[in-house]
């Protein structure tokens, strides 16, 4: 199945609140630019349960069909383990819709998760209910 | 020693050595029931159960908690457990003191359908309130006390840690950076410390404790977290670590040692509580000992086993600034 690609850069004039997920390594602030959003439709390649960041990884496919691997990073394993989000929610072949914030580096297909859209209507939302409320 | 391991000889891995260990020796704790059958929750539970707030009351710097006075007299009242030979059974879970700064707390929406993960935002740029409270965690009453020469390259180091903290590369903490023991399991003759590394850059972490009136070794290589011999006086643990290499640091904060550090960790128990301090002792960089102490209340009834956590570093080369958390 051919999958479109779907990027918005989405600046945020305060419409869309970042849920932005506390990292215990670096700041966010120091790698993504959380007022600057992207959104993809791809397929997890790879889930990489690993200190000091949990990474996911996607093929998206562009506008000529070719597949991009994204990379996704996100909280420590423990954060999201005692957050009752655990590795078992997450499958290599998922097609997922992903929110995510932007590199401040420019590096193009990094992003930090704010969200993961399921095909079944479940989503993981990578921030507090309170942050998104009102977003999702 | 091969009693201990009866049952388990399939099991591999410290963690799950350790919970083959705990039925043999925690009968001093309450009796958890056969592995096999016992539903295991999901994470460790203390979120909920223990919300301790109280994020270094004595301003070291360090993100190890501190429960409120009012939790640690009611754990005081709890029975303390001795084994056979007469001392005081630290065996069991202790929180939260080990757990770091980041504790976080998921919800899920009425229809179910939405996991949420974390409690809080971060914007572009850091707010305000988090740089204040780093300024803040540099400005506490009981920091290091570093001699003059030091001090400007600890500020530096701890100004710049996204780029200079070794452990944001996935280097061990090393002891005492990884704070107070999560799991502690005593038996004749030594005990064994683990800790919760599964939220930070630490992997699996472990101290074993002398405690059968063996010295020192000074051929030992220089490592880590440190040689540790244990002995009782009265009712408290006296741990004496030596022998550690130079290149950890005590906190997040830039905080560096030298080969001369020396710790003494003491802990007391107290029916649920144990009374943790150490003293660390750097004369090449300290103008005197600096002392942190630490209440640990036991914990977690239900059993659950440290997890391993491996440490892959992707983020270094995209870093744009010193942003820290």
């Amino acid at each position: 199945m051919r999958r479109t690609l779907r990027v918005v850069v989405a600046v945020s004039f305060g419409l869309l609140l970042p849920a932005i997920p506390v990292l215990a390594h670096h700041s966010a602030t120091a790698e993504f630019d959380s007022s600057k959003t992207f959104t993809v439709k791809g397929t997890l390649t790879k889930l990489e349960w690993v200190n000091p960041h949990v990474y996911m990884y996607a093929d998206v496919a562009d506008e000529n069909g070719k597949l991009i691997p994204y990379s996704f990073e996100t909280g420590p394993p423990g954060n999201l383990r005692r957050a009752g989000v655990v590795r078992t929610m997450f499958n290599v072949g998922d097609v997922v819709t992903i929110e995510a914030a932007v590199a401040k580096d420019g590096t193009k297909h990094l992003g930090l998760l704010k969200a993961m859209h399921f095909a079944d209507g479940h989503t993981v939302v990578f921030g507090s209910a309170a942050d998104s409320e009102g977003k999702n | 020693m091969k009693f201990r391991f009866v049952g388990c000889a399939r099991v591999t891995g410290l963690a799950l050595i350790v919970v083959c260990l705990i039925p043999a020796f925690g009968a001093a704790q309450s009796a958890p029931a056969p592995a096999q059958v016992k539903k295991v929750p999901t994470g460790y539970g203390l979120d909920k159960d223990q919300p301790f707030a109280g994020a270094d009351p004595n301003g070291t710097g360090l993100p190890w908690r501190e429960p409120p006075p009012e939790a640690v007299e009611a754990a005081k009242k709890g029975p303390t457990p001795h084994l056979a030979d007469g001392h005081p059974d630290l065996t069991g879970f202790w929180a939260p003191a080990g757990w770091g700064y980041a504790v976080t707390s998921g919800s899920v929406s009425a229809d179910g359908k939405t996991h949420y993960t974390q409690r809080r935002q971060e914007g572009p740029v850091q707010p305000p309130e988090k740089v204040a409270e780093l300024k803040h965690r540099l400005e506490g009453s009981n920091l290091p006390p570093y001699k003059a020469d030091v001090i400007d390259k600890v500020k530096y180091f701890g100004e710049h840690q996204s780029h200079e903290d070794p452990a944001f590369k996935c280097a061990p903490k090393g002891f005492p950076r990884v704070g107070p023991p999560t799991e502690i399991v005593q038996v004749p003759n030594e005990i064994v410390f683990l800790y919760d590394t599964v939220n930070s850059s630490e992997q699996n972490a472990f101290r074993v404790i002398s405690t059968d009136g063996r010295d020192h070794d000074g051929t030992l290589n220089p490592s880590y977290y440190g040689d540790s011999i244990g002995h009782w006086e009265g009712n408290t643990m006296v741990i004496d670590v030596t022998n550690f290499v130079d290149d950890t640091w005590l906190s997040q904060n830039g905080t560096i040692h030298s080969d001369a550090m020396h710790v003494v960790e003491k802990l007391t128990r107290e029916g649920y509580m144990i009374d943790w301090q150490i003293s660390i002792e750097d004369p090449k960089m300290f103008t005197r000992p600096w002392v942190i102490e630490r209440h640990l209340i036991h914990g977690l009834k239900g059993g659950h086993a440290l997890e391993e956590a491996p440490c892959v570093e992707h983020d270094y080369g995209h870093l744009v600034n010193d942003d820290r958390n």
